[in-house]
């Protein structure tokens, strides 16, 4: 018996011993319910059939180990709890698989993160399945789940101002047409390989130019495209306190013989008044001869793929980032302390002849506020495009509830 | 004697404007609203409570401001609470997207994720403070704690740059690095 409490309290110191230099290990996660109608003919708003709703769920562990060792792991599920039945006829995400067969209705859940990242002097290397935040890779995050990459990263910041990185995509889960995520079939694998062969990257993100924010970034899509993003943010606060502007360049060489390169040109302009109102005004144009959109490869470059470019609109993706397309954006944000959050948006869309000479305008205004840990969005999207019902505009209503714990 | 009366309240509406934090030597600190502190000393005169700063001024406290004070106690570790870097984070802070608010027993954070904007509120623990490198590791909202291990909240990395500027690297692992400035 005293043997076996002595073995015991080795046991226990052992694992003192071996969780001695981890730090900040956290659960959290949240719990979602998105919610969305529209008035497209020949139905009203709150209708089933032009309703769609969702529950998601993440779960994440994250723990600093030794030896400046960090990591994380992030179950995520997907489930309509049946509001099918009544309530909607569509999902906001994972509606088809990757073999394109539906499955929204389906509970669907997989691991969304798993990565371990080691620091090295000012050298980070993050290896696994990630979220990504680059110009023409990255995880949408506005819909109920958001896709990730197994994928490569390395940053560092031995340059003074400036972050220098390096990226290795192999797989993804993203979707298009606005699902963001493959459905799961079956327990099927969700993750595919990176439109075709996977993907590199490389960028320096640097502030040694005064009171700018510039960013170079090159992409390889083997065997698929070449593509650059250039962008420069300027905080002229010093001048004028609260302005700010932006230009972005884009450009997409796709491999293929006889494909015209596709480019965009944005420019941004913001001001912060003294109460806090914020304002944004931007513009961008895309070369008529184009062929793919400037947006987010991640999810399929199609319509409904989220474009980085300061024009984009609130809710319509897929338009300003078409090859001939002049779009214009004005915003307004303004916290009213105790009341919520607000934010008006109208985006007006332009397409010339390479792009069906579909015009989009949509105004889109949200209401946000925090219920101790529950946060809430309202949202009102007026929406008028050459290509969405019969030509004739119509309305939308969401609502966004998460609950973190 | 009306003048005598006047000057009185005048005075008393100012010298009960200052905050105050009982340390658990026994010490008492104003808390200045430019964000640095001072010590000073406090003794009874009567059914006063006077605080002696040391420029050789003084000036009269309400006593219940000294106890009330006591409630940094529970807002974080106690380890820390005396810590400057900790208690330069009291009050409310702007970035791009991000808001903090630390208050002594409660902490906001707000951050634009999409459409939404993600809110972690409740009391705040200090985990970990580097004064070499002026790093703060805080820990808001937590549900509960097994050893070493807390459920809910969100952990923080935030690196104090001076009294106006506190810069967050929880996401610096991702390239993300967020410049906050106090919000007056």
């Amino acid at each position: 018996m005293k043997l076996a409490k002595l073995s015991l309290a080795a046991i226990v110191a052992l694992g003192v011993s071996a969780f001695a230099d981890v730090e900040n290990v956290k659960f959290s996660g949240n719990a979602k319910l998105y919610y969305g109608t529209n008035d497209m003919d020949p139905n009203d708003l709150f209708d089933q059939k032009n309703s769609y709703g969702q529950a998601a769920a993440n779960i994440a562990m994250s723990a600093d180990l030794a030896d400046g060792v960090a990591g994380k792991i992030r179950v995520t599920g997907l489930s309509t709890l049946g509001l099918e039945n009544n309530l909607v006829s569509n999902v906001w995400a994972g509606a088809f698989s990757k073999d394109g067969n539906f499955v929204g209705t389906s509970s669907q859940w997989w691991v969304s993160e798993a990565w371990l990242a080691k620091t090295f002097g000012n050298t980070t290397i993050k290896v696994g399945r990630q979220e990504l935040d680059t110009p023409l890779a990255f995880s949408e995050k506005w819909n109920i789940v958001e896709n990730t990459f197994d994928a490569a990263v390395v940053l560092n910041s031995d340059l003074p101002e400036t972050t220098l990185v390096g990226a290795w995509v192999g797989r993804g889960n993203g979707a298009p047409d606005g699902y963001v995520v493959n459905g799961i079939e079956n327990g099927s694998d969700p993750f595919q390989t990176y439109v075709k062969e996977g993907a590199y990257a490389v960028a320096a993100i640097t502030k040694l130019i005064p009171y700018t924010t510039a960013q170079v970034w090159y992409y390889n899509v083997v065997q698929v495209a070449q593509a650059w993003w250039l962008q420069g943010d300027v905080n002229l606060e010093e001048f004028v306190p609260g302005l700010t502007g932006g230009i972005q360049y884009a450009n997409i060489d796709p491999d293929a013989s006889g494909v015209d390169t596709s480019s965009a040109v944005a420019l941004k302009l913001g001001y912060t008044v003294e109460n806090g109102l914020k304002l944004a005004a931007a513009y961008s144009t895309t070369d008529e001869d184009g062929v793919v959109p400037i947006a987010n490869t991640a999810t399929g470059l199609s319509a409904g793929s989220q474009s980085k470019l300061y024009t984009e609109a609130w809710w319509n993706y897929g338009y300003v980032g078409r090859p001939d397309t002049d779009t214009f954006m004005i915003s307004a944000e303004y916290n009213m302390e105790d009341v919520a959050d607000f934010y008006a948006q109208y985006t007006n869309a332009d397409g010339g002849k390479n792009a069906g000479n579909i015009d989009m305008s949509e105004f889109a205004l949200t209401a946000s506020k925090s219920f101790g840990s529950l946060d809430a969005t309202l949202a009102f999207i007026y929406t008028d495009a050459d290509d969405q019902n019969d030509a004739d505009s119509y309305n939308t209503v969401q609502v966004y509830l998460t609950y973190n714990f | 004697m009306k003048k005598a009366l006047f000057t009185a309240i005048v005075a008393g509406i100012f010298l009960y404007a200052g905050e105050y934090i009982t340390l658990d030597n026994g010490k008492v600190i104003l808390l200045k609203p430019d964000g640095t502190w001072q010590e000073v000393k406090v003794v009874k005169k009567g059914a006063d409570t006077i605080a002696i700063k040391p420029d050789g001024t003084w000036e009269r406290v309400e006593a219940k401001k000294i106890e009330a004070a006591n409630k940094l106690e529970t807002a974080v570790d106690k380890k820390y609470k005396d810590d400057p870097l900790v208690k330069t984070l009291i009050g409310r802070w702007r970035g791009d997207g991000i808001y903090y608010q630390f208050d002594y027993d409660n902490a906001i954070l707000r951050k634009k994720e999409g459409h939404t904007t993600r809110t972690i509120t409740g009391k705040w623990i200090v985990e970990k403070v580097d004064e070499k490198s002026r790093r703060v590791v805080v820990n808001i909202g937590e549900g509960a704690r097994l050893g070493f291990v807390t459920f809910g909240g969100d952990i923080r990395k935030l690196r104090i740059v001076d009294e106006n500027t506190i810069v967050d690297e929880t996401e610096k692992i991702d390239g993300k690095v967020y410049t906050l400035h106090r919000v007056r």
